[in-house]
């Protein structure tokens, strides 16, 4: 599913982010991966979500390595991620089901228009975002963008969802609702990759892990006891 | 299509830019209009003093009234004998003496105490007044040095020498108004080009997101292109309703200018339709090349 092999990645020619990461995943696992801030977390789950090529080293998801891989094949791999980048994105003049649609339509899979509806709203319900259906992006608050982010990748059913730190800026009840949606989604076989420094949730959701310390890929573990 | 969405976010962040390009296309536009309708209808005015001239041929006074009919003869001969082939049709060719006494009626009209002066003259007459014949038409060039070779022609005076300063002018406004609807097309372009770039800029975060998402090429383009294409459809709009109320106005103008330009057409209010259409297609064709993505595909 998942498959880096050696690698390394540095802006600008200066220090190196990510330094010989090796990492693999099969279908339908979940790790966290957890490191201070500066570790290279952001860097590394950009690679995973095919926004950044490494700088050396090779990464290859679904099977495909992705520096060889054909421009719509690309897309197809694309469009069975679900990303939730740290930074949120959200389009701030479309509405938070816009925002949303916008991300179901592009994921490839006809879907009658009237299902479509009903799986956005389902998914906005179980994240508290109903009320907020009809808001401009721009007028939410951090943590309700950042929950419009995880609907935005969650509603498109994907095969592998990517988190970069999703529960940052939730209140405790919306980080449970959350890793509960999380968990479901694994448990129908997503392969979940989700980056924290929130030890709690490590210690109640445990799961395989890996630590990044200064670029490193330190220690794995297959219970975590960060 | 929630990508058909995304089309309207320039008008929504950066309005002003978009207001201004559009009447900045529709006045464009209507300029433009203007002067292909200008440039088009001075063609055929063109055409016609280029080919219609009036020759005058003084009829020598040695010639007895008998001979007269001899030379008419052979005047229309030498003009018929040259029949062009794009004569406009309808247009006849006119051949017909006047007479001293025709003269002199005309004179009337105008001068009628240098008239009676001459009148007074009796049998005298004759010598001072010209007998000539005039010939009228599209007529070949070469028809004025025919009639010159005739015997009992004096003097052959040609009107076209007196056109060519005229149609030259014509020329000159004909060549000019082309450049200038070169030069609108130009500015239209790239003002629209430059446009779409800006626009590309606002929708780099939605492009970098959708691209992310796993969009198309077509899907990332097609925001920008609808974005082009509906402020190219909104001055399209503004052109056809200034077409559409102006252009009479203006034609009028134009054409009490000259007797000359009284033969324009008067322009077609349909046109304004295909003001919608160019619009569109002038949108869409410079956000295509003005399309710009800076993130790694
Ligand atoms: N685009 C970039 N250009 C230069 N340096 C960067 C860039 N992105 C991240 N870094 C640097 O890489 C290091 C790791 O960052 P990041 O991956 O965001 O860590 P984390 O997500 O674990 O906090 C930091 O020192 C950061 O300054
Ligand atoms: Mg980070």
């Amino acid at each position: 599913m998942i498959h880096l092999s050696s690698v390394t990645k540095w802006y600008h020619n200066q220090v190196r982010v990510l330094d010989q990461v090796n990492l693999d995943l099969k279908k339908g696992e979940f790790i966290y991966v957890i490191g201070g801030s500066g570790a290279g977390k952001t860097s590394l789950l950009r690679i995973l979500a095919t926004e950044e090529a490494p700088s050396q080293g090779s990464i290859s998801l679904f099977g495909y390595n992705l520096a060889t891989v054909s421009p719509s094949t690309l897309r197809a791999i694309r469009q069975s991620v679900g990303y939730v980048p740290q930074n949120v994105r959200l389009i701030p003049d479309l509405s938070v089901f816009d925002n949303v649609a916008l991300s179901l339509s592009l994921a490839g899979h006809r879907s009658i228009r009237g299902e479509a509806k009903t799986r956005i709203e389902e998914v906005l319900g179980r994240l508290h975002l109903v009320q907020k259906r009809d808001k401009l992006a721009n007028t939410l608050s951090g943590g309700e963008a950042q929950r419009v982010a995880i609907a935005r990748a969650l509603v498109r059913q994907p095969q592998l969802i990517i988190g970069d730190e999703p529960t940052g800026a939730q209140d405790k009840e919306n980080t449970w609702s959350m890793m509960d949606l999380l968990m479901k989604n694994n448990i129908n076989g997503a392969t979940c990759v989700i980056a924290t420094h929130d030890r709690e949730i490590v210690r109640r959701v445990r799961k395989r892990c890996a630590v990044l310390t200064a670029g490193r890929l330190g220690f794995e573990e297959a219970m975590c006891t960060y | 299509m929630y990508v058909l969405k995304l089309a309207l976010r320039p008008w929504r962040l950066s309005t002003l830019s978009q207001i201004f390009s559009s009447v900045a296309v529709g006045f464009l536009m209507l300029l433009a209009g203007f002067l292909i309708w200008l440039q088009a209808g001075l063609n055929p005015i063109v055409h016609r003093l280029q080919r219609e001239q009036v020759i005058t041929a003084f009829i020598d006074a040695s010639v007895e009234a008998k001979d007269e009919s001899r030379i008419l003869d052979s005047i229309r001969e030498q003009v018929g004998a040259h029949p062009t082939s794009d004569a406009m049709p309808g247009a006849s060719t006119d051949v017909k003496l006047v007479a001293p006494a025709e003269f002199i009626k005309d004179l009337d009209a105008q001068y009628p105490e240098l008239s009676k002066e001459i009148q007074s003259m009796g049998s005298e007459m004759d010598q001072i007044v010209p007998r000539y014949v005039s010939v009228s038409g599209l007529l070949p060039d070469s028809a004025a040095d025919a009639i010159k070779g005739i015997p009992g022609i004096q003097i052959v005076d040609s009107s076209k020498d007196r056109h060519k300063t005229i149609v030259g002018a014509l020329k000159a406004v004909k060549w000019v108004t082309q450049i200038l609807i070169i030069g609108l097309a130009v500015a239209l372009m790239t003002g629209l080009v430059q446009l779409a770039r800006l626009n590309s800029a606002l929708h780099r975060d939605a492009l970098g997101m959708m691209r992310q998402w796993g969009a198309t090429q077509l899907q990332l383009r097609l925001p920008g292109l609808f974005s082009g294409m509906s402020v190219g459809l909104t001055g399209g709009a503004l052109a056809a309703v200034g077409w559409f109320f102006g252009v009479t106005w203006f034609a009028i103008h134009v054409r009490a200018f000259s007797p000359l330009l009284a033969g324009l057409q008067m322009p077609s209010a349909m046109m304004s339709v295909s003001f919608m259409f160019a619009g569109a297609a002038i949108g869409l064709m410079a956000s295509v090349f003005g399309f710009t993505s800076e993130t790694r595909g």
